[in-house]
């Protein structure tokens, strides 16, 4: 019996290529522009133009910034900032840094809040609601709290001034959505997928591995995109944690170079902060369905 | 089966990949050292001579450069030197600063800003003591008695602690700065001299410019409350008589004057967010007339607008004259220690003296444009720039040395570094609270004066005479003040 759903075709031609799958695109009526979209054309623009202005304004003089107004349209272009970004934020050698702080930090996030989260939506698993109230409590305990036993762990290790280090401190604590992520979705796996993979021999970790770590690609889209972002713009750990190694910097912490006691450089900050921002839109446009599936609750059949 | 993947597909293999090619590349980097690597980009020594490490925030910002410039002249004096700079940003520079000390990998020097941060960094036994470089050839680098140890504000417990780099002057020097252009076309040819012709000034100025300018910017009022009572500002006690005085009738004046034009639209709009706009910045734009401004701005506003006619004036006093003036405290604010951990003190003390020496603040001054610690650096230039010429003269008029009980009242320092670092008792965050909030400041000036006399009396139960301690009978705060033996 086949099931028809509303958004699919019967198939009158058993040789004609099968139907693309309708993967949430507007149809052709939908697609057609409604006159509330001219109306809401300008709160888009309101909406965007503070990120519009940090690339306009990487283009101007630090004159025209502050005393051109709100144009967003550079009236003598110059380069000079993000040649100031590369020397005085030096991104040359952050950037290398930064990549390896936040994809450690990444894979320390998705390996360990998958496998937590796999484990405690287990519904007959002891403890569990204890293991879960505590990371809830954990959620409203600020980072500044934490910091300095956290450092003097991560000391104690022998994984100061080094970015292991920076990477455990960033990811521990921001394990905890993750975790609640991927607990509720796999909560709403059905039982069925895991018993069928035991009967062809599969055991707890091949389950997971193969059969469950696949299904929960729009969580791990989620997560990767939360985690990265978060990690990419970090500040304050990454400077802690290489206090000793000012080599091992990353670009939030050289951000931080155009600011001085009383001024700042804020050009040089917004070409910066434009430079900064491209693996971030790059990594977004890559992963933004499954971060939207993920935080929507994902199609789990 | 042939499985196509979209833009947005990703595989385990390719992140795999990824994750691979950049652990790879930089792997070296994940697992932590204790040998920092060199960041010097000058001459180096091939790694066999004494290494050092300059803990220091790039102060203003482009100075990374400037400072790598001048460690690269102290190597090539200093053969077998190396200096390793380490830039911290500016608010987290005195806990990174900490951090290093507690991981025991604390810089040779460092950049310790401002009494309160030597006070915590030498109490805990963290700074070199410095004597050795004071021979007769470093103290002439600077003003004749600027480094006594009662008043330079660069010792702890009778020691040279740490060396400056600013002017002294610098930081305390009050002006008022205007735009002649904008008052000669509102009829105006002279700055106000007291605080009623300021306020018809601004008003008319304001009422003429029909939102496009305005007559003032109170950027700085605490510098407006330095001349309107004895050491008018922090921390709220009169200093001839020991008491708390914040409820003053001259500065309940001043700050209900602000009040007053704020709530009638005198003032330029946007000002009391902090940070939101510059108040050089809009003054460089032409969009008010006048401010009391601290002496970096005059630079700032210049390199916005070259052309404009900036004038610099001393700020108006009470219409009943002048009650004080802008408070010298201490002859220099500590910036560089060394640190009492340094494996190599006997070097690291050269480097001590070359950040004090009259070259590095020559070169300072050049590249930045504030005055530097050693005037014999800057004096004869500075008196060829107009805008800097007008910053000497106004601090000469309106600057005077005030009592300093951190460094002079024995026992009374602890209640002093309280009540000064008790953000509580901030004179100035009340003051912009009355003026923004449009609230009466007396009664808000009476609840901090109360405050104070609590603390006063807790402190009494360790030192009885702690209110003799506070008072300076031989002040007078229209005078330069000495200590009378």
């Amino acid at each position: 019996m086949t099931i028809v759903s509303p958004s699919t075709t019967v198939r009158t031609d058993p040789t004609a290529p099968p139907p693309r799958p309708n993967r949430g695109r507007a149809s052709g009526d939908r697609r057609r522009i409604r006159w509330w979209h001219l109306f809401l054309l300008p709160f888009c623009f309101l909406w965007v133009y503070p990120f519009l202005w940090m690339i306009s304004a990487s283009f101007k003089s630090r004159q025209e910034m502050l005393l051109g107004g709100l144009h967003l349209w550079p009236q003598d272009w110059t380069f000079d900032n993000f040649q100031r970004a590369w020397t005085i934020g030096r991104f040359g050698e952050y950037t290398g840094n930064t990549f390896t702080f936040a994809i450690t930090a990444l894979v320390i996030t998705v390996v360990t809040a998958s496998l937590a989260g796999y484990a405690l939506s287990a519904k007959d698993l002891p403890g569990r609601k204890i293991v879960m109230g505590v990371l809830v409590a954990a959620m409203f305990i600020p980072h500044g709290y934490t910091i300095i036993p956290v450092f003097e762990l991560v000391n104690a290790l022998g994984l100061q001034n080094g970015l292991l280090g920076a990477a455990l401190a960033q990811a521990a604590p921001g394990l905890v959505v993750p975790v609640l992520l991927y607990v509720g979705f796999f909560g709403g796996v059905p039982k069925e997928l895991g018993e069928a993979a035991r009967v062809d021999g599969a055991g707890y970790l091949r389950t997971f591995v193969s059969v469950m770590a696949p299904l929960a690609k729009p969580v791990t889209g989620t997560v990767v995109l939360m985690s990265f972002i978060g990690s990419w713009n970090a500040f304050f750990v990454p400077l802690v944690f290489t206090l000793g190694r000012p080599d091992l910097r990353t670009l939030g912490v050289g951000m931080y170079n155009f600011f001085g006691t009383d001024t700042t450089d804020w050009t040089g900050l917004a070409a910066g902060a434009s430079i900064s921002v491209i693996p971030i839109v790059i990594l977004f446009l890559f992963l933004q369905r499954t971060f939207v599936e993920g935080i929507a609750g994902a199609v789990k059949s | 089966m042939n499985k196509k993947h979209g833009a947005g597909d990703l595989t385990r293999r390719s992140v795999l990949l990824g994750t691979g090619v950049v652990a790879t590349t930089a792997g070296c980097n994940l697992i932590g050292g204790s040998d920092p690597e060199p960041t010097s980009s000058g001459s180096g020594n091939g790694g066999s001579g004494v290494e050092l490490t300059l803990a220091l925030v790039p102060d203003p910002p482009g100075a990374s450069e400037f400072y790598r410039a001048q460690m690269d002249l102290f190597e090539e004096a200093n053969p077998g030197i190396t200096v390793n700079v380490i830039e911290n940003p500016a608010d987290q520079q005195l806990n990174a600063l900490e951090l290093m000390f507690q991981q025991g990998e604390a810089p040779d020097v460092f950049r310790c800003q401002g009494t309160p941060a030597l006070t915590r960094f030498a109490e805990r036994g963290w700074t070199a003591p410095l004597d050795d470089l004071v021979t007769d050839e470093f103290t002439s680098r600077f003003a004749e008695g600027s480094l006594a140890p009662a008043s330079s504000g660069l010792h702890y417990d009778g020691h040279l602690m740490s060396v400056p780099l600013v002017w002294g002057d610098w930081g305390p020097t009050a002006l008022w700065m205007y735009n002649a252009d904008i008052l000669a076309e509102y009829g105006f040819d002279a700055p106000p001299a007291t605080w009623s012709e300021m306020e018809e000034m601004a008003r008319a100025i304001t009422e003429e410019g029909n939102g496009q300018v305005f007559g003032l910017h109170p950027d700085r009022l605490d510098l407006m409350m330095y001349g309107s009572a004895p050491y008018g500002t922090l921390p709220n006690l009169d200093l001839t008589t020991g008491s708390p005085h914040l409820a003053d009738d001259t500065l309940v004046e001043l700050v209900e004057m602000f009040r007053r034009l704020q709530s009638e639209g005198v003032i330029i709009p946007g000002w009391e967010v902090e940070g939101a706009s510059p108040a050089f910045s809009d003054f460089a734009a032409g969009r008010f007339a006048m401010y009391p401004s601290a002496t970096w701005h005059v630079a700032e506003a210049r390199k916005l607008a070259p052309d404009m006619n900036l004038k610099l004036a001393p700020i108006p006093v009470p219409d009943s004259g002048r009650r004080a003036y802008s408070p010298r405290s201490a002859a220099f604010q500590p910036i560089w220690s060394m640190s009492s951990e340094s494996a190599h003190p006997e070097e690291a003390l050269l480097l001590m003296d070359f950040l004090a020496s009259i070259d590095f603040y020559r070169a300072y001054y050049e590249e930045f444009g504030s005055f530097t610690a050693s005037q014999i650096a800057w004096e004869d230039q500075a008196r060829e720039n107009p805008d800097q010429a007008g910053i000497l003269d106004v601090s000469a008029e309106t600057l005077r040395t005030v009592p300093n009980p951190q460094l002079l009242a024995e026992g009374a320092e602890d209640f002093w570094a309280a009540i000064t670092g008790d953000p509580e008792l901030r004179a100035i965050d009340v003051a912009k609270d009355a003026v923004i909030n449009d609230v009466d400041f007396r009664p808000l000036a009476e609840g901090i004066d109360q405050r104070v006399e609590e603390l006063l009396v807790e402190a009494e139960a360790d030192v009885p005479n702690i209110r003799d301690l506070l008072t300076f009978e031989d002040y007078d705060p229209l005078a330069d003040w000495t200590r009378s033996q």
